[in-house]
């Protein structure tokens, strides 16, 4: 009896020091992350069977037990992981947000504003170098904040990469750690123990690979821990694999893992979160800052390439933006204009550049159309080539140069040629005639035309004959072409004659002025087809005054079309009664009717439209000669965008966010800002087209305007921030509560513990008191032996 | 529930925590007095901030333009003004010429007075602001008025506006062209002195101002006059072919339609030097000492030739109705009808094209000096002439400051049409962008009263432990 007496207090002394030893390590470990409260088991003892009773046999230690809920501690875990995304992200962004300056005018916004200030200031007086300084300077101002921006943007890329090789260097560490507890937890749980710390330890460990990349675990049988990182293995059992940081091919780092094949694509934990906002927020910034950047630039040169600077026009020129060989065949003058390698689409059209004699200011408009399907280098360098005292050439780099010849210069301005009689067909004083037919004309090879000029004994006959070779195809001859064929003759040379082609007809003039001129038409088998059949046998003789018609204003409609003038009759300015000009347009409709005989005053200017008028002097009209004039009247000077895609007088060069830079001669030589669209330096109407570039809508911006696009991309940045600020608050709330509902379970309460320590004390007197007992009863036994 | 140590801990943080950050950006807003510090404070309230900012620096960019323009405007408005009051000075110096009362050395004074009015004149149409040319059109930096070695004045400028944006896709003039302002005025058609006899062509003329024209006499026939012993003395103004009529029994002799005139009687002082005029005025001397009075019916032919400006000669032909004259020094054309020309002499031919302020007080500078030496009548016809060409030239200049004044106007509205706006759309902007103070504060109050409440009560749950009792 006394044997089975002293053993239940002992037991109950042995189970009392257990249980506050376990209390011991509760209130020790009270504040210790991740710990689990521990408990003793306590079971009464197997009981004994003596003389038929069951004795009870005291109180037994099962063992020491964590109180935890695994599926808490998963759902912990995934929450850590989109926390530790979001706040990685947070961070971030919060970063790109704080780079736009947004609100206090000191972004992209304040920088646009800026420019618009320095063109609105320049527009109030063009020709003070001050204001053009600052002009240029806002220019630079507004590239320098965007190529900045881009530059902050780009950085961010290369600090996401250094930063995921930091973290990576982590991840391998803790996944180390967690192999090396799988072996302790394996071991000590195969000896049949708990090892309640290890797996705490092992936990936390957990949590912090967690909060780094998005990973998933699977306990096995052994009580080691398998982690998944994406759905790949990154510690088996005792063993794990090195997480690298490695290049794609665009040279972007991603996250790699030791065998196995190719990237992983992280989405959870910082990591995750990181690549996320590489990979989607920042290139989408990067890809809007960069639309902003190509359509202000297109919108600016589209109004600056046809403006003319301080000096007046060019006389040489090159292009900023280089033609790249795309078929490498060594050859730039075989690639298709449209396609070749400018950073603006060229689109079919006309655009127009004018040659200016510096001397006496006479202008002469050429129009080069571009076929976007067909039009190359080659062709474009070809149609320069053409035009009278200009030369285009490629230099070394693929840019597009244009040479204007000594004494003249050039430009792209619309407007308008004030002396649009420079050929002479139209009431000059050369005797002239014209045909009564536009071409094209079907000239037979071998037909010829006869003329007679003055000269010799009476006079000298002269007679040109066509060949086949003078035109693209006979049947088809046009004006231009029989004027050449003309003017390359030899006989037709001497004879101090001219051929012009005027509106698609063609004219023979003396090159000489006044009445002591004439000529005669004899004839010829080609003179019926060419329109001067009526004409054959008559002289034509010069006159002292010419009609000389002048143009005055400047171009304000916006539609491009070339007016045709034709006399209604015959006779003479301002004397002539009922004698008229009709001005047709290009599709043949009567836009006005000039009143230019008995009653009008030579030289009187009579509005024409559109900002323009016109004035006639004192010389003679002939309608039965057939005289003829046209004025281009241009609303667009191009509207192909070649000037803009060679980069030809613009004011922005470059084509992107990182690119955009002011040209770099305009910004040593603010002179070189083409204020002026008619060439005076107090002419402002290129500073006014671009300020209404802020109102334009812009189709490459779906439609809206600059600023417009701008506060779109600042909204979303806010909206991207917010979003991401309060997905974190979010989900750092959850992750509390989780963390409050695992310490409602596993954590440890001071009271509670003090109140088992009062138990177990309580529990250890008694047990102590009942040895105590047993003991006396056996003194007071042996005391009677 | 059950609560661990730990867990009351941390409510006891989160608590704190969450109250001292509403507390803190409540200051924040306090301090800077701004509702959205980043966009992501408010991604819609951002943009309508960033769109109306567009547009208050668009007003102001609107109104620093107007404030430019209006500079220009006013000072060319001011100008104006005081080459008005010098048209009307001149005005008055010309009446004063008219007075038939005046000397002529008074007159050529007046003149002088004019011609130094002329250069004040030039002045003010070559006057700048900041550096600037008012009346040049788009020619800004050079005078639009550049004196020429003959004295002359021409237009440098171009017809040309500058303008300036006053709204979108507004735009306003702000210059009014010198040639508009100095040189648009036309005067009626062409015009003859009358002097010569000669006529407008059938073809019309071109050209500008005036040009002298001058019929010289070449040969002189006088036929069976010769044979009466008459013999021509001094010079002759005569062209044309015109009849003479000497009747002997009445002693009278007549040319052409020109008065019956009495011979001299033998004796007479005039014998020597006896002129016939014609109706036209033409005038022809003979010495009639050796001259024996018959009936005698004949004619006299004078040939002539006709020039303009100091240009080339063309003879006078019969039948010439429209002979083409140029002017070398001008470029003017005339188309002139010589077939009534019966006078040699120099004459003023008014030409129907623009003639400028300037060329007009030329003109009356000359007229005062009485250069041509014209007669009283005469001169006073040409002065009269002037002063409604001068009228005309007034009532240009003053309407060009009438669209000066009405411009300024227009700007002057615009721009405080624009302040108003910009004063809307700052308020707008500070209602979207700026903190409502009242309830700012209000908020932070009600954060940091609960942030003392928290701590308060933090502080007596984490004091609280069982081991208080524990002894």
């Amino acid at each position: 009896m006394s044997r089975i007496g002293l053993n239940t207090g002992l037991k109950a002394l042995l189970a009392a020091q257990y249980a506050l030893n376990t209390v011991g390590q509760n209130i020790a470990n009270a504040s210790t992350p991740g710990y689990s409260r521990q408990r003793v088991e306590l079971a009464a003892s197997h009981p004994l069977r003596q003389r038929g009773l069951m004795l009870g046999n005291g109180v037994e230690v099962r063992g020491i037990t964590r109180t935890i809920d695994q599926l808490l501690e998963r759902r912990i875990l995934g929450q850590i992981q989109v926390g530790g995304s979001l706040a990685a992200q947070l961070g971030t962004a919060q970063e790109i947000e704080g780079l736009f300056g947004e609100p206090g005018g000191f972004g992209l916004g304040g920088a646009i504003d800026g420019l618009f200030a320095g063109f609105n200031q320049l527009a109030g007086n063009p020709a003070d170098p001050i204001l053009r300084t600052a002009a240029v300077q806002a220019g630079v101002d507004l590239a320098s904040r965007f190529s900045q921006l881009d530059k902050s943007l780009t950085n961010l890329e290369g600090e996401v990469g250094r930063e995921l090789g930091i973290l990576a260097q982590q991840v391998n560490q803790i996944a180390h750690a967690v192999a090396g507890l799988n072996g302790e937890i394996s071991q000590a749980e195969a000896a049949g123990l708990e090892a309640n710390d290890l797996r705490d330890q092992r936990q936390e460990l957990l949590k912090n690979l967690a909060s780094l990349a998005d990973i998933n675990t699977q306990e096995d049988e052994t009580g080691a821990v398998r982690v998944l990182v994406a759905g790949n293995v990154l510690v088996n059992r005792e063993t794990s694999r090195t997480m690298s940081i490695d290049r794609d091919p665009s040279g972007k780092p991603r996250v790699a893992i030791q065998g196995v094949g190719g990237f992983v694509p992280l989405q959870g934990g910082r990591m995750g979160g990181l690549l996320n906002l590489r990979d989607g927020f920042v290139p989408g910034l990067l890809t809007r800052i960069d639309g902003l950047a190509k359509n202000l630039i297109l919108a600016v040169n589209r109004i600056h390439s046809q403006g003319i600077p301080e000096g007046g026009p060019f006389q040489s020129l090159i292009g900023t933006n280089e033609i790249v060989d795309l078929d490498k065949d060594g050859d730039l003058k075989d690639e298709l204009l449209s396609r070749s390698g400018l950073p603006f689409d060229i689109s079919s059209g006309d655009f127009y550049v004018n040659v200016v004699e510096s001397s006496t200011g006479t202008l002469a408009k050429h129009k080069i159309s571009i076929d976007a399907a067909k039009t190359t280098v080659g062709d474009l360098l070809g149609a320069f080539d053409k035009i009278p005292n200009l030369t285009g050439s490629l230099d070394a780099f693929g840019r597009l140069q244009i040479i204007a010849d000594a004494g003249f210069g050039f430009d792209f301005s619309s407007r308008v040629d004030t002396m649009p009689d420079s050929k002479g067909t139209f009431g000059s004083s050369k005797a002239a005639v014209g045909g009564s037919l536009a071409g094209p004309f079907a000239v037979q090879p071998g037909d010829d035309l006869q003329l007679a000029v003055p000269g010799g004994p009476g006079s000298t006959l002269v007679n040109v004959a066509f060949e086949a070779t003078d035109f693209a195809n006979p049947a088809k001859a046009t004006a231009a072409e029989v004027a050449a064929a003309l003017n390359a003759d030899s006989g037709f040379q001497a004879s101090g004659l001219v051929a012009e082609s005027v509106d698609g007809r063609l004219f023979l003039l003396t090159a000489g002025a006044g009445p002591s001129e004439s000529f005669e038409l004899v004839g010829g088998s080609a003179a019926t087809a060419l329109g001067l059949g009526a004409k054959v046998g008559s002289t034509f003789t010069g006159t002292l005054g010419a009609v000389a018609p002048t143009i005055a204003g400047a171009y304000t409609g916006t539609s491009t079309d070339q007016l045709v003038f034709v006399p209604s009759g015959d006779g003479t300015i301002g004397t002539t009664p009922d004698l008229s000009v009709d001005v047709f347009n290009s599709k043949g409709e009567l836009v006005k009717t000039l009143l230019v005989g008995d009653g009008y005053q030579p030289g009187q200017a009579l509005d024409l439209g559109d900002g323009l008028t016109v004035s006639f002097h004192l010389g003679e009209l002939s309608a039965t000669d057939a005289d003829r004039m046209t004025l281009d009247v241009v609303g667009n000077s191009d509207n192909t965008d070649t000037l803009v895609a060679l980069g030809l007088n613009g004011y922005f060069v470059g084509s992107d966010a990182a690119s955009i830079a002011v040209r770099k001669d305009i910004e040593s030589n603010p002179g070189l800002l083409a204020a002026s669209s008619t060439g005076a330096e107090g002419d402002n109407r290129i500073l006014l087209a671009l300020l209404g570039v802020e109102d334009l809508r812009i189709a490459g911006l779906d439609g809206a305007t600059l600023g417009e696009a701008y506060g779109g991309l600042i909204g979303d940045v806010g909206f991207e921030v917010a979003a991401v600020a309060s997905g974190a608050e979010a989900s750092n709330k959850v992750l509390e509560s989780l963390e409050l509902r695992r310490e409602s379970i596993s954590g440890v309460n001071v009271d509670e513990e003090l109140v088992d320590m009062v138990r177990f004390e309580q529990a250890f007197a008694g047990a102590s008191q009942l040895i105590r007992v047993i003991n006396e009863l056996h003194d007071e036994l042996l005391r009677i032996l | 529930m059950r609560v661990s140590t730990e867990s009351a801990y941390r409510r006891v943080l989160i608590g704190l925590r969450t109250n001292f950050s509403s507390l803190v950006r409540a200051q924040e807003q306090v301090a800077s007095g701004l509702r959205i510090l980043r966009p992501s404070d408010d991604p819609t309230g951002i943009s309508k901030v960033l769109s109306l900012e567009r547009q208050l620096s668009d007003t102001n960019r609107i109104r620093s333009a107007i404030s430019g323009g209006l500079t220009f405007v006013d000072a060319a408005a001011a100008s104006l003004e005081e080459g008005s009051k010098l048209i009307a000075e001149v005005r008055s110096l010309v009446l004063q010429g008219m007075n038939g009362t005046i000397t002529d050395q008074d007159r050529a004074a007046l003149g002088k007075q004019v011609a130094l009015l002329r250069t004040q004149l030039i002045e003010i149409a070559n006057q700048r602001t900041a550096d600037r040319y008012l009346f040049g059109g788009t020619q800004t930096t050079t005078p639009p008025w550049a004196l020429s070695s003959n004295g002359q004045v021409n237009y440098q400028g171009d017809n040309a506006n500058q303008e300036i944006r006053i709204g979108s896709g507004v735009t306003i003039p702000i210059n009014v062209p010198g040639l508009e302002i100095f040189g648009k005025v036309e005067p009626d058609g062409l015009a003859f002195a009358g002097l010569t006899g000669a006529g407008a062509g059938a073809t019309a003329s071109e050209g500008a101002g005036t040009s002298w024209l001058e019929v010289r006499q070449d040969t002189l026939d006088i036929g069976g006059l010769l044979a009466l012993g008459a013999a021509v003395v001094g010079a002759s103004t005569l062209i044309g072919d015109h009849a003479i009529v000497i009747d002997a029994a009445a002693g009278t002799i007549q040319l052409g339609d020109g008065p019956v005139q009495s011979l001299p009687s033998a004796g007479s002082e005039d014998l020597a030097a006896f002129t016939l005029q014609s109706g036209g005025g033409a005038t022809l001397t003979l010495d009639l000492t050796a001259f024996t009075a018959a009936d005698y019916t004949g004619s006299i032919s004078a040939t002539g030739s006709v020039s303009i400006g100091g240009g080339p000669f063309v003879a006078i032909g019969p039948g010439d109705d429209n002979v083409r004259l140029e002017d070398p020094a001008t470029g003017n054309v005339l188309h002139v009808d010589l077939t009534s020309v019966e006078r040699a002499g120099r004459e003023l031919v008014q030409f129907a094209g623009q003639i400028d302020l300037f060329q007009l007080l030329d003109g009356i500078a000359a007229d005062l000096a009485n250069g041509d030496a014209l007669n009283q009548d005469g001169l006073l016809g040409r002065l009269d002439l002037r002063i409604g060409e001068l009228d005309r030239h007034h009532g240009n200049l003053l309407s060009s400051l009438g669209v000066l004044g009405a411009r300024s106007a227009r700007m002057t509205n615009t721009s405080s049409r624009f302040e108003s706006v910009g004063l809307q759309v700052s308020s707008l902007i500070s209602e979207q962008r700026d903190a409502d103070y009242t309830s700012v504060v209000l908020e932070m109050s009600r954060a940091e009263s609960t942030l003392q409440l928290a701590q308060a009560t933090g502080v007596r749950l984490i004091q609280r432990s069982l081991l208080d009792f524990i002894r």
